[in-house]
Protein backbone atom coordinates (compact mmCIF):
# COMPACT_ATOMS: atom_id res chain seq x y z
CA UNK A 1 0.00 0.00 0.00
CA UNK A 2 2.40 2.36 0.98
CA UNK A 3 4.29 1.44 -2.49
CA UNK A 4 1.67 2.48 -4.23
CA UNK A 5 1.34 5.36 -2.48
CA UNK A 6 5.26 6.17 -2.89
CA UNK A 7 4.27 5.75 -6.87
CA UNK A 8 1.55 7.93 -6.90
CA UNK A 9 3.19 10.75 -5.52
CA UNK A 10 6.13 10.02 -7.55
CA UNK A 11 3.70 10.62 -10.93
CA UNK A 12 2.95 13.76 -9.27
CA UNK A 13 6.61 14.41 -8.42
CA UNK A 14 7.05 14.18 -11.95
CA UNK A 15 5.27 17.01 -13.13
CA UNK A 16 7.20 19.88 -14.01
CA UNK A 17 5.34 21.71 -11.42
CA UNK A 18 5.45 20.04 -8.40
CA UNK A 19 9.36 19.03 -7.70
CA UNK A 20 10.91 16.88 -5.13
CA UNK A 21 12.30 18.10 -2.45
CA UNK A 22 15.80 16.99 -2.76
CA UNK A 23 17.42 15.98 -5.55
CA UNK A 24 19.88 13.47 -5.33
CA UNK A 25 23.23 12.22 -7.20
CA UNK A 26 24.24 8.88 -8.50
CA UNK A 27 25.72 6.90 -5.57
CA UNK A 28 29.41 6.12 -5.56
CA UNK A 29 31.38 3.67 -4.06
CA UNK A 30 33.43 4.10 -0.61
CA UNK A 31 34.26 0.48 0.62
CA UNK A 32 33.36 -3.04 -0.85
CA UNK A 33 34.30 -6.27 -0.64
CA UNK A 34 34.20 -9.79 -2.13
CA UNK A 35 36.30 -11.71 0.23
CA UNK A 36 34.01 -13.94 2.30
CA UNK A 37 33.71 -12.85 6.23
CA UNK A 38 34.14 -9.38 6.15
CA UNK A 39 32.07 -6.89 7.27
CA UNK A 40 31.91 -3.11 7.58
CA UNK A 41 30.34 -1.40 10.05
CA UNK A 42 29.47 2.56 10.50
CA UNK A 43 29.10 3.15 14.13
CA UNK A 44 30.47 5.54 16.36
CA UNK A 45 29.01 7.30 19.26
CA UNK A 46 27.04 10.15 17.99
CA UNK A 47 27.44 8.79 14.04
CA UNK A 48 30.30 11.18 12.80
CA UNK A 49 31.11 8.56 10.39
CA UNK A 50 31.14 11.75 7.47
CA UNK A 51 32.57 15.25 7.04
CA UNK A 52 33.15 17.88 4.88
CA UNK A 53 35.71 20.15 5.66
CA UNK A 54 36.17 23.13 2.59
CA UNK A 55 35.89 21.45 -0.63
CA UNK A 56 36.68 17.51 0.58
CA UNK A 57 34.35 14.31 1.86
CA UNK A 58 35.74 12.33 4.25
CA UNK A 59 34.34 8.96 5.04
CA UNK A 60 35.72 6.45 7.59
CA UNK A 61 34.63 3.31 8.84
CA UNK A 62 35.94 -0.18 10.87
CA UNK A 63 36.08 -3.24 8.95
CA UNK A 64 37.51 -7.27 9.13
CA UNK A 65 39.16 -7.57 5.81
CA UNK A 66 42.41 -8.32 7.55
CA UNK A 67 41.10 -10.72 9.96
CA UNK A 68 41.08 -8.10 12.94
CA UNK A 69 38.38 -4.90 13.08
CA UNK A 70 40.70 -2.11 11.81
CA UNK A 71 39.71 1.90 10.68
CA UNK A 72 39.63 3.23 7.41
CA UNK A 73 39.21 6.50 5.97
CA UNK A 74 39.24 7.81 2.01
CA UNK A 75 38.66 11.26 1.12
CA UNK A 76 37.35 13.06 -2.23
CA UNK A 77 36.91 16.35 -3.74
CA UNK A 78 33.18 16.75 -3.49
CA UNK A 79 33.11 17.70 -7.63
CA UNK A 80 34.49 14.17 -8.06
CA UNK A 81 32.73 11.07 -8.79
CA UNK A 82 35.00 8.75 -7.29
CA UNK A 83 36.99 8.70 -3.34
CA UNK A 84 40.64 8.31 -3.63
CA UNK A 85 42.84 5.23 -2.32
CA UNK A 86 41.77 4.72 1.51
CA UNK A 87 44.40 4.90 4.13
CA UNK A 88 44.52 2.70 7.35
CA UNK A 89 44.03 4.92 10.10
CA UNK A 90 44.51 2.81 13.47
CA UNK A 91 48.51 1.51 12.88
CA UNK A 92 49.57 3.99 15.83
CA UNK A 93 49.90 1.58 18.52
CA UNK A 94 52.84 -1.33 18.58
CA UNK A 95 51.35 -4.23 17.06
CA UNK A 96 48.25 -2.59 15.59
CA UNK A 97 47.67 -4.97 13.19
CA UNK A 98 46.47 -7.78 16.15
CA UNK A 99 44.33 -5.15 18.50
CA UNK A 100 40.67 -4.67 17.11
CA UNK A 101 39.73 -0.81 16.31
CA UNK A 102 36.32 0.13 16.69
CA UNK A 103 33.62 3.15 16.29
CA UNK A 104 35.52 5.53 14.29
CA UNK A 105 34.74 9.52 14.17
CA UNK A 106 35.56 12.48 11.90
CA UNK A 107 35.02 15.86 11.91
CA UNK A 108 35.73 18.73 9.56
CA UNK A 109 38.95 21.46 10.59
CA UNK A 110 38.51 23.53 7.33
CA UNK A 111 40.73 24.06 4.43
CA UNK A 112 40.34 20.06 3.68
CA UNK A 113 41.60 18.73 7.06
CA UNK A 114 40.12 16.37 9.52
CA UNK A 115 40.44 15.70 13.00
CA UNK A 116 39.75 11.72 13.17
CA UNK A 117 38.98 9.00 16.25
CA UNK A 118 38.28 5.70 16.93
CA UNK A 119 38.70 3.23 20.27
CA UNK A 120 41.54 0.81 20.09
CA UNK A 121 43.48 -1.70 22.56
CA UNK A 122 41.03 -0.37 25.50
CA UNK A 123 41.74 3.36 24.40
CA UNK A 124 40.72 6.46 22.52
CA UNK A 125 43.11 7.70 19.62
CA UNK A 126 43.04 10.75 17.75
CA UNK A 127 44.55 12.10 14.69
CA UNK A 128 44.51 14.25 11.89
CA UNK A 129 44.92 14.42 8.42
CA UNK A 130 43.64 15.04 5.03
CA UNK A 131 43.64 13.68 1.32
CA UNK A 132 47.85 13.78 1.43
CA UNK A 133 47.97 11.84 4.70
CA UNK A 134 47.26 11.50 8.34
CA UNK A 135 49.70 12.92 11.28
CA UNK A 136 50.95 10.91 13.87
CA UNK A 137 48.41 9.84 16.29
CA UNK A 138 47.89 10.78 20.21
CA UNK A 139 46.20 8.17 22.92
CA UNK A 140 43.91 10.27 24.82
CA UNK A 141 43.33 7.78 27.83
CA UNK A 142 45.17 6.78 30.27
CA UNK A 143 42.46 3.87 31.67
CA UNK A 144 40.15 1.78 29.88
CA UNK A 145 38.29 4.01 27.29
CA UNK A 146 35.75 3.64 24.21
CA UNK A 147 32.76 5.30 22.74
CA UNK A 148 34.73 8.47 21.35
CA UNK A 149 33.23 11.56 19.99
CA UNK A 150 34.11 14.72 18.46
CA UNK A 151 33.32 18.43 17.95
CA UNK A 152 34.45 21.27 16.26
CA UNK A 153 33.74 24.98 16.23
CA UNK A 154 34.77 28.28 16.31
CA UNK A 155 35.52 28.04 20.36
CA UNK A 156 37.71 24.96 19.93
CA UNK A 157 37.93 21.27 18.94
CA UNK A 158 36.75 18.98 21.82
CA UNK A 159 36.42 14.93 22.08
CA UNK A 160 34.09 13.25 24.22
CA UNK A 161 34.23 9.81 25.29
CA UNK A 162 33.70 7.02 27.94
CA UNK A 163 36.37 5.74 30.13
CA UNK A 164 36.15 3.36 33.27
CA UNK A 165 36.20 4.88 36.54
CA UNK A 166 35.64 2.20 39.53
CA UNK A 167 32.70 -0.02 38.89
CA UNK A 168 31.02 2.15 36.32
CA UNK A 169 32.16 4.31 33.14
CA UNK A 170 31.85 8.02 32.81
CA UNK A 171 31.59 10.22 30.32
CA UNK A 172 34.40 12.71 29.99
CA UNK A 173 35.50 15.36 27.54
CA UNK A 174 39.03 16.96 26.88
CA UNK A 175 39.88 19.84 24.48
CA UNK A 176 42.20 19.10 21.50
CA UNK A 177 44.99 21.68 20.29
CA UNK A 178 46.87 21.13 17.30
CA UNK A 179 49.84 23.58 16.85
CA UNK A 180 52.85 24.04 14.71
CA UNK A 181 53.84 23.20 11.00
CA UNK A 182 53.81 19.07 11.90
CA UNK A 183 49.72 19.72 13.60
CA UNK A 184 51.32 17.98 16.60
CA UNK A 185 47.96 17.00 18.03
CA UNK A 186 47.56 17.35 22.00
CA UNK A 187 44.64 17.58 24.36
CA UNK A 188 43.79 19.24 27.47
CA UNK A 189 42.85 17.35 30.47
CA UNK A 190 40.21 15.22 30.52
CA UNK A 191 37.40 16.57 32.25
CA UNK A 192 34.14 14.99 33.79
CA UNK A 193 30.74 16.16 32.37
CA UNK A 194 28.49 15.52 35.78
CA UNK A 195 29.96 17.01 38.52
CA UNK A 196 28.87 14.35 40.38
CA UNK A 197 30.74 10.76 40.00
CA UNK A 198 28.92 7.94 38.28
CA UNK A 199 26.69 5.55 40.05
CA UNK A 200 25.81 3.86 37.40
CA UNK A 201 26.73 3.82 33.86
CA UNK A 202 27.46 6.64 30.97
CA UNK A 203 27.34 5.93 27.98
CA UNK A 204 27.84 7.16 23.98
CA UNK A 205 28.49 11.02 24.28
CA UNK A 206 27.69 13.29 21.32
CA UNK A 207 29.04 16.93 21.73
CA UNK A 208 28.38 20.15 20.04
CA UNK A 209 30.72 23.41 20.20
CA UNK A 210 28.55 26.44 19.79
CA UNK A 211 30.34 30.38 20.14
CA UNK A 212 28.18 30.21 24.23
CA UNK A 213 30.14 26.65 24.66
CA UNK A 214 30.25 23.35 24.63
CA UNK A 215 27.12 20.80 25.31
CA UNK A 216 27.08 17.44 25.71
CA UNK A 217 24.59 14.76 25.90
CA UNK A 218 24.94 10.88 27.01
CA UNK A 219 22.70 8.05 28.18
CA UNK A 220 22.64 7.90 31.94
CA UNK A 221 21.65 5.25 33.64
CA UNK A 222 21.64 6.42 37.04
CA UNK A 223 17.62 5.78 37.77
CA UNK A 224 17.41 2.18 37.09
CA UNK A 225 16.51 2.74 33.51
CA UNK A 226 18.53 5.20 30.72
CA UNK A 227 17.53 8.82 30.52
CA UNK A 228 19.49 11.31 28.29
CA UNK A 229 21.03 13.72 30.08
CA UNK A 230 22.56 16.90 29.01
CA UNK A 231 25.16 19.28 30.28
CA UNK A 232 26.79 22.54 29.17
CA UNK A 233 30.03 24.16 29.55
CA UNK A 234 30.68 28.33 29.02
CA UNK A 235 34.36 28.78 27.49
CA UNK A 236 37.12 28.42 30.53
CA UNK A 237 34.02 27.46 32.55
CA UNK A 238 33.49 23.64 33.72
CA UNK A 239 30.67 21.29 33.00
CA UNK A 240 27.16 22.48 35.35
CA UNK A 241 24.53 20.60 36.44
CA UNK A 242 22.50 18.04 34.22
CA UNK A 243 19.32 18.21 32.93
CA UNK A 244 17.17 15.63 31.45
CA UNK A 245 16.54 15.77 27.59
CA UNK A 246 14.26 13.10 26.63
CA UNK A 247 10.60 13.10 28.53
CA UNK A 248 10.31 10.09 30.12
CA UNK A 249 7.08 7.89 29.87
CA UNK A 250 6.35 5.43 32.68
CA UNK A 251 4.61 2.97 31.11
CA UNK A 252 3.80 0.83 34.54
CA UNK A 253 3.75 1.49 38.24
CA UNK A 254 4.42 -1.68 38.93
CA UNK A 255 6.77 -2.50 36.91
CA UNK A 256 10.35 -1.48 34.77
CA UNK A 257 11.50 2.36 35.76
CA UNK A 258 11.19 3.72 32.46
CA UNK A 259 10.99 3.93 28.28
CA UNK A 260 14.27 3.61 26.58
CA UNK A 261 16.08 5.87 24.97
CA UNK A 262 19.63 5.48 23.08
CA UNK A 263 21.99 6.80 21.13
CA UNK A 264 21.48 10.23 20.98
CA UNK A 265 23.55 12.77 18.32
CA UNK A 266 23.71 16.49 18.29
CA UNK A 267 24.76 18.97 15.51
CA UNK A 268 24.96 22.61 15.58
CA UNK A 269 23.03 24.74 12.80
CA UNK A 270 22.01 28.50 11.95
CA UNK A 271 23.74 30.31 14.62
CA UNK A 272 24.22 28.86 17.78
CA UNK A 273 21.80 25.91 17.31
CA UNK A 274 21.79 22.88 18.10
CA UNK A 275 19.47 19.80 16.69
CA UNK A 276 19.15 16.61 19.17
CA UNK A 277 18.31 13.48 17.62
CA UNK A 278 17.92 9.84 19.40
CA UNK A 279 16.16 6.47 19.42
CA UNK A 280 13.22 6.59 21.96
CA UNK A 281 10.91 3.99 23.00
CA UNK A 282 8.22 5.71 24.48
CA UNK A 283 5.75 4.26 22.06
CA UNK A 284 3.58 1.27 23.05
CA UNK A 285 4.40 -1.75 20.74
CA UNK A 286 6.84 -0.93 17.49
CA UNK A 287 9.91 -0.71 18.99
CA UNK A 288 12.01 2.89 18.32
CA UNK A 289 11.21 6.16 16.98
CA UNK A 290 13.08 8.95 16.58
CA UNK A 291 12.63 11.97 18.67
CA UNK A 292 14.31 15.09 18.64
CA UNK A 293 14.78 19.07 20.42
CA UNK A 294 16.26 21.81 19.32
CA UNK A 295 18.06 24.21 21.46
CA UNK A 296 17.85 27.99 20.66
CA UNK A 297 20.18 29.56 23.04
CA UNK A 298 24.05 27.33 21.99
CA UNK A 299 23.15 23.93 23.79
CA UNK A 300 22.22 25.35 27.07
CA UNK A 301 18.68 24.54 27.25
CA UNK A 302 16.68 22.56 24.88
CA UNK A 303 12.71 22.82 23.67
CA UNK A 304 10.18 20.41 24.18
CA UNK A 305 10.54 16.95 22.40
CA UNK A 306 9.19 16.33 18.76
CA UNK A 307 8.54 13.28 16.60
CA UNK A 308 10.50 13.46 13.66
CA UNK A 309 9.77 10.49 11.92
CA UNK A 310 6.42 10.80 10.09
CA UNK A 311 3.49 8.79 10.97
CA UNK A 312 3.79 6.55 7.95
CA UNK A 313 7.16 5.30 10.15
CA UNK A 314 4.86 4.77 13.25
CA UNK A 315 4.18 0.71 12.97
CA UNK A 316 7.83 0.30 12.40
CA UNK A 317 10.84 0.55 14.50
CA UNK A 318 13.88 3.51 13.10
CA UNK A 319 17.24 2.38 13.85
CA UNK A 320 20.39 4.50 13.82
CA UNK A 321 19.32 8.65 13.62
CA UNK A 322 22.34 11.13 12.64
CA UNK A 323 22.02 14.46 12.58
CA UNK A 324 23.77 17.26 10.80
CA UNK A 325 23.25 20.95 10.37
CA UNK A 326 24.68 23.89 8.41
CA UNK A 327 25.30 27.58 9.23
CA UNK A 328 22.41 28.70 6.47
CA UNK A 329 19.92 26.85 8.94
CA UNK A 330 19.21 24.07 7.70
CA UNK A 331 19.05 20.53 9.71
CA UNK A 332 18.05 17.24 8.74
CA UNK A 333 18.34 13.44 10.24
CA UNK A 334 18.98 10.30 8.94
CA UNK A 335 17.94 6.95 9.80
CA UNK A 336 16.97 3.55 8.40
CA UNK A 337 13.52 1.56 8.91
CA UNK A 338 11.32 -0.78 7.19
CA UNK A 339 8.34 0.75 6.41
CA UNK A 340 8.70 -0.21 2.40
CA UNK A 341 9.30 -3.56 2.87
CA UNK A 342 12.46 -3.60 3.60
CA UNK A 343 15.50 -1.44 5.46
CA UNK A 344 15.81 2.17 3.70
CA UNK A 345 17.47 5.19 4.27
CA UNK A 346 14.63 7.68 5.21
CA UNK A 347 15.35 11.67 5.77
CA UNK A 348 13.56 14.24 7.31
CA UNK A 349 14.56 17.81 7.91
CA UNK A 350 13.19 20.90 9.86
CA UNK A 351 11.09 23.11 8.08
CA UNK A 352 9.14 26.49 9.89
CA UNK A 353 6.36 24.23 11.22
CA UNK A 354 8.37 21.12 12.46
CA UNK A 355 9.87 18.04 10.25
CA UNK A 356 9.21 17.16 6.82
CA UNK A 357 7.03 14.38 5.81
CA UNK A 358 10.02 11.53 5.53
CA UNK A 359 11.70 10.99 2.18
CA UNK A 360 13.15 7.82 1.43
CA UNK A 361 16.43 9.40 0.11
CA UNK A 362 16.33 8.03 -4.28
CA UNK A 363 19.67 6.44 -4.00
CA UNK A 364 19.56 4.75 -0.06
CA UNK A 365 16.37 2.78 -0.45
CA UNK A 366 14.37 0.02 -2.54
CA UNK A 367 15.48 -3.88 -2.70
CA UNK A 368 18.11 -4.81 -0.31
CA UNK A 369 18.79 -3.42 3.24
CA UNK A 370 20.34 -0.16 3.39
CA UNK A 371 20.64 0.86 6.83
CA UNK A 372 23.06 2.93 8.90
CA UNK A 373 23.68 5.95 7.82
CA UNK A 374 25.79 8.81 8.56
CA UNK A 375 25.56 12.09 7.60
CA UNK A 376 27.03 15.83 6.97
CA UNK A 377 25.70 19.07 5.47
CA UNK A 378 28.65 21.54 4.15
CA UNK A 379 28.24 25.19 4.08
CA UNK A 380 26.00 25.43 1.38
CA UNK A 381 23.82 22.90 2.83
CA UNK A 382 24.24 19.92 0.64
CA UNK A 383 23.84 17.07 2.35
CA UNK A 384 26.90 14.46 2.22
CA UNK A 385 25.25 10.98 3.12
CA UNK A 386 27.14 7.38 3.38
CA UNK A 387 25.10 4.02 4.38
CA UNK A 388 25.97 0.71 4.60
CA UNK A 389 24.46 -1.59 1.90
CA UNK A 390 23.90 -5.20 1.83
CA UNK A 391 21.69 -7.54 -0.60
CA UNK A 392 20.80 -10.34 1.91
CA UNK A 393 21.78 -11.32 5.40
CA UNK A 394 25.08 -13.28 5.24
CA UNK A 395 26.07 -11.43 1.85
CA UNK A 396 29.16 -8.95 1.24
CA UNK A 397 28.34 -5.36 3.11
CA UNK A 398 29.44 -2.29 0.84
CA UNK A 399 29.82 1.69 2.10
CA UNK A 400 28.22 4.20 -0.35
CA UNK A 401 28.18 7.85 -0.47
CA UNK A 402 25.32 9.95 -2.50
CA UNK A 403 25.14 14.04 -2.56
CA UNK A 404 21.97 15.49 -2.36
CA UNK A 405 20.89 19.35 -3.28
CA UNK A 406 17.92 20.89 -2.07
CA UNK A 407 15.52 22.42 -4.33
CA UNK A 408 14.71 26.04 -3.64
CA UNK A 409 10.93 26.52 -2.01
CA UNK A 410 10.69 22.58 -0.84
CA UNK B 1 28.64 3.45 74.05
CA UNK B 2 31.99 1.76 72.84
CA UNK B 3 29.87 -1.13 70.60
CA UNK B 4 27.76 1.94 69.40
CA UNK B 5 30.73 3.92 68.14
CA UNK B 6 32.22 0.91 66.92
CA UNK B 7 28.74 -0.24 65.21
CA UNK B 8 28.24 3.45 63.89
CA UNK B 9 31.81 3.38 62.32
CA UNK B 10 30.63 0.03 60.89
CA UNK B 11 27.55 0.92 58.84
CA UNK B 12 29.32 2.42 55.84
CA UNK B 13 31.18 -0.66 55.29
CA UNK B 14 28.55 -2.55 55.47
CA UNK B 15 25.88 -0.86 53.50
CA UNK B 16 28.93 -1.03 50.80
CA UNK B 17 29.06 -4.62 51.41
CA UNK B 18 25.57 -4.86 51.46
CA UNK B 19 25.08 -3.38 47.63
CA UNK B 20 27.98 -5.54 46.41
CA UNK B 21 26.34 -8.82 48.14
CA UNK B 22 22.97 -7.71 45.89
CA UNK B 23 22.20 -9.02 42.26
CA UNK B 24 23.93 -6.65 39.74
CA UNK B 25 20.83 -4.67 38.42
CA UNK B 26 17.91 -5.96 40.91
CA UNK B 27 14.51 -5.20 40.22
CA UNK B 28 16.01 -3.36 37.33
CA UNK B 29 14.86 -6.04 34.19
CA UNK B 30 18.37 -7.74 34.44
CA UNK B 31 17.77 -11.42 33.57
CA UNK B 32 15.26 -13.50 36.01
CA UNK B 33 17.19 -14.67 39.02
CA UNK B 34 17.77 -17.80 39.68
CA UNK B 35 18.71 -18.62 35.60
CA UNK B 36 22.25 -19.15 34.22
CA UNK B 37 22.08 -16.42 31.54
CA UNK B 38 25.45 -16.74 29.34
CA UNK B 39 26.58 -13.58 26.28
CA UNK B 40 25.14 -14.40 23.04
CA UNK B 41 28.29 -15.72 21.81
CA UNK B 42 29.92 -17.95 24.71
CA UNK B 43 26.07 -19.97 24.85
CA UNK B 44 26.34 -20.15 20.87
CA UNK B 45 29.23 -21.75 21.03
CA UNK B 46 28.49 -23.95 23.94
CA UNK B 47 24.89 -24.94 22.31
CA UNK B 48 27.17 -26.11 19.33
CA UNK B 49 29.19 -27.81 20.98
CA UNK B 50 26.49 -29.82 23.38
CA UNK B 51 24.19 -29.91 20.69
CA UNK B 52 22.02 -28.38 22.69
CA UNK B 53 19.01 -25.59 21.56
CA UNK B 54 19.26 -22.22 22.69
CA UNK B 55 16.93 -19.47 24.39
CA UNK B 56 18.01 -15.87 23.80
CA UNK B 57 16.36 -13.40 25.83
CA UNK B 58 16.78 -9.38 24.63
CA UNK B 59 15.85 -7.26 27.28
CA UNK B 60 16.39 -3.56 27.97
CA UNK B 61 17.59 -1.67 31.70
CA UNK B 62 14.63 -0.74 33.05
CA UNK B 63 12.28 -2.19 30.60
CA UNK B 64 8.97 -2.48 32.38
CA UNK B 65 7.37 -5.64 30.80
CA UNK B 66 10.93 -7.67 30.98
CA UNK B 67 10.18 -6.93 34.94
CA UNK B 68 6.88 -8.18 34.74
CA UNK B 69 8.23 -11.12 32.97
CA UNK B 70 10.97 -11.80 35.41
CA UNK B 71 8.58 -11.83 38.27
CA UNK B 72 4.95 -13.47 36.68
CA UNK B 73 6.70 -16.05 34.47
CA UNK B 74 10.06 -16.56 35.24
CA UNK B 75 9.59 -17.39 39.03
CA UNK B 76 7.72 -19.76 38.12
CA UNK B 77 9.81 -23.17 39.19
CA UNK B 78 8.52 -25.81 36.92
CA UNK B 79 9.42 -23.58 34.03
CA UNK B 80 12.64 -22.68 35.49
CA UNK B 81 13.57 -26.24 35.87
CA UNK B 82 12.68 -26.96 32.25
CA UNK B 83 14.37 -23.77 30.45
CA UNK B 84 17.77 -24.89 32.86
CA UNK B 85 17.67 -28.38 31.55
CA UNK B 86 16.50 -28.25 27.98
CA UNK B 87 18.21 -24.66 26.59
CA UNK B 88 21.50 -22.45 26.55
CA UNK B 89 20.16 -19.84 28.03
CA UNK B 90 21.41 -16.09 26.35
CA UNK B 91 20.80 -12.78 27.38
CA UNK B 92 21.34 -9.57 25.75
CA UNK B 93 21.01 -5.80 26.73
CA UNK B 94 19.50 -4.59 23.46
CA UNK B 95 20.64 -1.00 24.42
CA UNK B 96 23.81 -1.72 25.31
CA UNK B 97 27.72 -1.40 23.70
CA UNK B 98 29.04 -4.72 24.91
CA UNK B 99 31.25 -6.54 21.74
CA UNK B 100 30.44 -10.01 20.76
CA UNK B 101 31.86 -11.84 18.15
CA UNK B 102 28.95 -14.28 15.92
CA UNK B 103 29.17 -17.17 14.60
CA UNK B 104 30.13 -15.68 10.82
CA UNK B 105 33.23 -14.02 12.24
CA UNK B 106 31.28 -10.70 12.74
CA UNK B 107 32.18 -8.62 15.49
CA UNK B 108 29.10 -6.30 16.64
CA UNK B 109 27.93 -4.86 19.95
CA UNK B 110 24.84 -6.47 21.83
CA UNK B 111 22.83 -3.36 20.61
CA UNK B 112 23.35 -3.78 16.88
CA UNK B 113 22.63 -7.78 17.41
CA UNK B 114 19.27 -6.73 18.67
CA UNK B 115 18.88 -4.46 15.33
CA UNK B 116 20.15 -7.68 13.17
CA UNK B 117 17.11 -9.28 14.73
CA UNK B 118 15.19 -6.96 13.77
CA UNK B 119 14.26 -7.23 18.19
CA UNK B 120 10.97 -4.23 18.12
CA UNK B 121 10.29 -4.43 21.67
CA UNK B 122 11.64 -5.52 24.55
CA UNK B 123 11.24 -8.56 26.21
CA UNK B 124 11.96 -10.31 23.31
CA UNK B 125 12.51 -13.91 23.30
CA UNK B 126 13.79 -15.99 20.19
CA UNK B 127 14.61 -19.82 19.96
CA UNK B 128 17.89 -21.23 18.48
CA UNK B 129 19.15 -24.68 17.31
CA UNK B 130 22.60 -25.00 17.77
CA UNK B 131 23.96 -23.49 14.92
CA UNK B 132 22.20 -20.23 15.93
CA UNK B 133 19.29 -20.97 13.62
CA UNK B 134 16.26 -19.17 14.38
CA UNK B 135 13.56 -21.69 15.42
CA UNK B 136 10.76 -19.45 16.86
CA UNK B 137 10.38 -15.32 18.04
CA UNK B 138 7.95 -14.43 21.04
CA UNK B 139 8.07 -10.56 20.92
CA UNK B 140 6.52 -9.11 24.42
CA UNK B 141 5.02 -10.28 27.66
CA UNK B 142 4.62 -14.20 28.28
CA UNK B 143 2.74 -15.96 30.49
CA UNK B 144 4.38 -19.10 31.93
CA UNK B 145 2.18 -20.73 30.68
CA UNK B 146 2.92 -19.61 26.97
CA UNK B 147 6.68 -20.41 27.83
CA UNK B 148 5.45 -23.99 28.83
CA UNK B 149 3.92 -24.89 25.31
CA UNK B 150 6.82 -22.56 23.44
CA UNK B 151 8.90 -25.30 24.98
CA UNK B 152 6.81 -28.23 24.08
CA UNK B 153 6.99 -26.89 20.69
CA UNK B 154 10.69 -26.38 20.38
CA UNK B 155 12.13 -28.87 22.56
CA UNK B 156 9.68 -31.25 21.81
CA UNK B 157 10.78 -30.55 17.87
CA UNK B 158 7.24 -29.94 16.67
CA UNK B 159 8.74 -26.58 14.84
CA UNK B 160 9.60 -28.94 11.96
CA UNK B 161 6.41 -29.79 10.14
CA UNK B 162 4.11 -27.81 12.33
CA UNK B 163 3.40 -24.05 13.24
CA UNK B 164 2.53 -23.36 16.55
CA UNK B 165 -0.92 -22.47 16.19
CA UNK B 166 -1.44 -26.15 14.58
CA UNK B 167 0.53 -27.96 17.51
CA UNK B 168 -1.62 -25.96 20.18
CA UNK B 169 -4.98 -26.71 18.55
CA UNK B 170 -5.78 -23.60 17.78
Amino acid sequence: MRRLLLCGLGLLAASPVIAAPWSFGEKIMVAQTNKARTFHHIDSSGRKNIAVSGDTVGVIWEDNRSGVPQVYVVFKSVQSSAFEPEWRVSDAPPHAHALAAYEPVMVALGGGRFLIGWEQDSSVWVRSGGPKGLDPAVKLSSVEAGQITLAAGTRGIYAGWAQQLGRYRQIVTAAIIIRGPDRAVSAGAARPVDPVPPVDEQLYPSLAVTTKGVTVVWEDRRHGHTVLLTSFAAPGKTFGATTELNEVVQKSATYGRGSGVTRAALAVFGTDQVGAAWMDKRGYSTGYDIYGAISRDGGRHFGKNESVQDSFGDNFSQWHPAISGAAGGALAVAWDDDRDGSSDIQLAWKTADGWAENLAVPPASGAGEQTHPAIAMDSRGNLHLIWLDYREKGQPTRIFYAMGKRNEGK
Amino acid sequence: MMQYRNIRRALPLLAILCLTLLPVGSGRADPPEGYTFLRYDEGLRIAKRDGKQVFAYFGRYGCGFCDKTNKESFSNAELRKRYTEHYVLVYVDAESGRRLQLPSGETITEMELGAMMKTLVTPYFLYLDPDGKVLYKAPGFQTAQAFMDYDRYIHGGHYKNQTLAQFLGK
